[in-house]
């Protein structure tokens, strides 16, 4: 049995579609085309390990998702989830992986909580007692104890999935798939889920795979990233090394008693600016940040200064960009 | 816990779900029990203005029968439509990740409901047609065997619509199939006419059905109740109900099967 949390080897998918010929052609045969959801991608994640699955639309997320969870069988390659083979133990390692699927509840739309996640419960085979003590920890960790009474219908978004957190969670399982957890959240929503998340991930060593298009989740949740696109697996690192790698810029932001100081070194460019704040993007091809900062203090009167990150956003347009610049 | 009491466990908490959600559904239960009083009215009425001659029956009887026979077939929700509804949607997706199977989940929610309906509407039409007829036609002894035709007829009813129900991973839309399936039902089933009414023919085909199985057979008891009566239509039942439950192991087995290979 392999040590892995989730191993996946080689893994396809694809799909026949066929196409419409209209009413005039109801009565012909329609002409089948394959189409490649997942081209052979292969990973590994150890337990307790949390772990961001990116990728744009139509990149094989879900369908690769859909493979581990047993609801998907496919096309060549193998996989193993908990020491299972998903599509051929799909009962029995339902037992050992908990679900989120953000844009799909788990949750009984006219029953209160509390009786959703006993039912839950209660499909998992969980004795009253710990059922219990569970759903009353889980409760407090999402701070969801006032909304046990009420139906799933009164709730709102963030609200119900922090519920459907709790019913994902209710068995305890030791991996959790998360496809776009937080979609549809407002920011403080989001926050709140991912630091419940998080919380609950390091309390319980949970290991974490999870999709999403917002990289706040990936930023905030995970630390090491798959990036996958049309199918294919472009990346597999940790999100430090993701940054170092691909992003070769910073941002210094300077606040002055200058009003708007200019910076004419190499490497250089004001990205914005504003009276006495003027942030600077900084090659590091062309000239190490520090040296900037050297600079600005020698020259200016500097009363704070900010060296940040770009986006994670940017990281990930950059490796599309250089992907399809490689496949051209 | 072994894994046999598990699945009964998880069985059980999906019917008493599904006769929870049927309870707390008053406003469909209040218009079932609205929708059903209308045929039995109608039909009890023209029953009375039927000459019958020497057809062996009875209004008041034959008014009974309707009662009966609408009571099963008012019972079942739309399992059909919301089997549809789940694969359509992809919501089935997120049930087939728990530890019991799809369609085992969704029958047992479904018995709950049509059980509590079921009840209902057998209550209440009981005592309907006393109102109407002032009579009760079958002895207290043969009460509960009525009782578990009726149910027997109900949940029959209740496994057909769900094969229909798992069509859709083939068809794109089972309604249709359910349309037909329901027509043929109310014409073989004998829902307003019992089928000893029927020309010879008709009546030797229509009782060997599924349809019947359903109908015409529980409700007979109302006609005739004799110990013989009462083996035969249980006999019958249960060996369409054994044909029903292979067909629907069997429909929703390559039903899953063809939607976890080529997905939603």
């Amino acid at each position: 049995m392999s040590s892995e949390a989730i191993l996946v080897e080689n893994l396809a998918k694809s799909f026949c579609a066929r196409r419409a010929l209209g009413f005039a052609g109801m009565f012909k045969k329609r002409p089948v085309t394959e189409v490649a959801a997942v081209r052979g991608i292969s990973f590994a994640i150890r337990p307790g390990e949390r772990v961001a699955f990116i990728g744009p639309n139509g990149a094989g997320k879900s369908t690769t998702l859909k493979m581990l969870t047993g609801i998907l069988t496919p096309s060549s390659g193998h996989a193993r989830v908990a020491g299972f083979v998903p599509w051929e133990e799909r009962q029995k390692l339902a037992r050992r992986i908990g679900i989120l699927f953000g844009q799909r509840s788990q949750l009984w739309y006219h029953l209160p909580v509390s009786d959703s996640l006993r039912l839950i419960a209660r499909i998992y085979g969980l004795e009253r007692h710990p059922a219990e003590t569970r759903l009353a920890r889980l409760a407090k960790t999402l701070a969801i104890e006032d909304l046990l009474e009420r139906p799933v219908s009164q709730l709102s978004l963030g609200q119900r999935l922090r519920c459907e957190i709790a019913a994902a969670l209710m068995h305890a399982p030791p991996i959790l798939l998360l496809d776009e957890p937080t979609i549809g959240l407002d920011v403080s929503a989001k926050a709140s889920l991912r630091d419940h998340l998080i919380e609950l991930s390091a309390e319980e060593g949970t290991t974490i795979l999870l999709t999403s298009h917002d990289t706040g989740d990936i930023e905030r949740i995970c630390e090491r990233a798959l990036v996958i696109d049309q199918g294919l697996l472009l990346l597999d690192q940790p999100l430090a090394a993701l940054r170092a790698q691909h992003l070769r810029h910073r941002v210094v932001t300077l606040m002055t008693e200058e009003e708007s100081p200019a910076l004419d070194l190499p490497g250089v460019v004001v990205a914005t600016r504003e009276p006495h704040r003027t942030s600077f993007a900084v090659d590091l091809d062309r000239i190490p940040v520090e040296r900037v900062i050297a600079t600005a203090l020698e020259r200016f009167a500097v009363k704070d200064l900010a060296i940040e990150n770009p986006p994670l956003d940017d990281v990930i347009r950059a490796i599309y960009q250089s992907a399809a610049a490689r496949a051209a | 816990m072994s894994e046999t009491s598990r699945t009964f466990g998880a069985i059980a908490a999906f019917a008493w779900l599904g006769w929870r959600e049927a309870a707390s559904d008053r406003f469909g239960l209040f218009g079932r029990l609205l929708l059903f009083s209308l045929p039995v009215l109608i039909f009890g009425a023209i029953w009375r203005a039927t000459p019958l001659g020497d057809s062996g029956h009875d209004a008041e009887r034959l008014t009974w029968y309707v009662v009966t026979t609408e009571a099963i077939i008012f019972a079942p929700g739309w399992v059909f439509s919301e089997i549809e509804e789940d694969i359509r949607s992809g919501a089935i997706e997120a049930a087939l990740t728990r530890p019991l199977s799809y369609g085992l989940a969704r029958i047992a929610e479904e018995i709950g409901g049509t059980l509590l309906r079921l009840s209902c509407l057998g209550v209440y039409g009981g005592i309907l047609a006393w109102l109407a007829t002032g009579i009760v036609p079958i002895s207290s002894t043969a009460m509960p065997a009525l009782a578990l035709a009726m149910t027997l007829g109900a949940l029959l009813a209740l496994l057909f619509q769900v094969v229909i129900g798992f069509l859709t991973v083939w068809l794109g839309t089972p309604a249709p199939v359910y349309w037909i399936w329901q027509k043929v039902i109310f014409v073989l089933g004998g829902l307003f006419i019992p089928l000893t009414l029927y020309p010879a023919w008709m009546h030797q085909i229509g009782i060997a059905t599924p349809f019947a199985a359903i109908l015409y057979h529980p409700a007979s008891l109302v006609l005739d109740a004799r110990p013989a009566a009462i083996a035969a239509v249980l006999g019958w039942q249960l060996l369409w109900f054994a044909f029903a439950a292979f067909v629907v192991v069997a429909v929703a087995t390559a039903a899953t099967r063809r939607f976890v290979r080529e997905g939603a």
